[in-house]
């Protein structure tokens, strides 16, 4: 996980997006879909491509 | 809901999702239950009298249910300014807001058809500055706490917050 290889906790992570611990541990746990600008933030900061952090749901 | 303001430690701890399932619960049945208790036993003496006391005991039980929920996380979700939540969190305040109006609607409707046939009925209706006052807090703790029961009854927010990380759930 990439949170995780970093050392970084969940509230870390949230700090560093600007959104709840709670909110990246229902990303993490694929309980809600963030949306765009968040999905954006959240590649930027692991200087990663959006498809690179997310995989696609298949139908 | 209202005059909401967000405490420095919300969303860091606090209650359980199971321990404000059951504040919230017990808050919102022992305030009817107490303010009719007092209203349909109202000046009575000797054992009436102790209904009265019953009737109180149950409004300071729900006065004091109610408290720990009002700074919870899960009262930040449906009380705080939007500004003050994530994405995630506003959310779950839409869904809970949302049952929680559908249901607040039926209420008034329930107690607007109640006042239209108890007068003919000989049933009781609020006549006395007490039984108004009683009235208007038990509507005030509804309007506060009916949307956070919607949210940690719903078993989708309440799997949404599901988490094996804090005290979220027991």
């Amino acid at each position: 996980m990439l949170r995780a290889e970093r050392g970084w906790s969940q509230a870390d992570l949230g700090a560093e997006l600007g959104v709840s611990r709670q909110a990246i541990n229902a990303i993490e746990t694929g309980k809600h879909d963030p949306s765009l600008p968040l999905a954006f933030r959240i590649a930027r900061l692991f200087s990663m491509q959006i498809e690179d952090v997310f995989l696609e749901a298949q139908p | 809901m209202l005059f909401y303001r967000s405490p420095a430690s919300a969303g860091t701890s606090g209650p359980s999702l199971a321990t404000i399932r059951t504040l919230v619960t017990v808050s919102l049945l022992a305030y009817p239950a107490g303010a009719l208790t007092r209203a349909l036993h109202a000046g009575g003496t000797g054992g009436l009298r102790l209904f009265e006391i019953a009737g109180l005991g149950l409004i300071l039980v729900s006065l004091l249910t109610a408290a720990p929920v009002v700074g919870s996380y899960f009262q930040k979700i449906v009380g705080d300014k939007a500004g003050q939540l994530d994405e995630f969190e506003l959310k779950l305040r839409q869904r809970a807001l949302s049952s929680a109006y559908g249901a607040f609607t039926v209420l008034t409707l329930v107690a607007v058809i109640y006042a239209a046939i108890a007068s003919d009925a000989h049933l009781w209706i609020p006549r006395t500055y007490d039984e108004f006052n009683g009235l208007f807090w038990g509507v005030f703790l509804y309007a506060s706490l009916l949307p956070t029961a919607f949210l940690v009854w719903s078993p989708a927010s309440a799997s949404e917050l599901a988490d094996s990380n804090t005290r979220l759930v027991d």
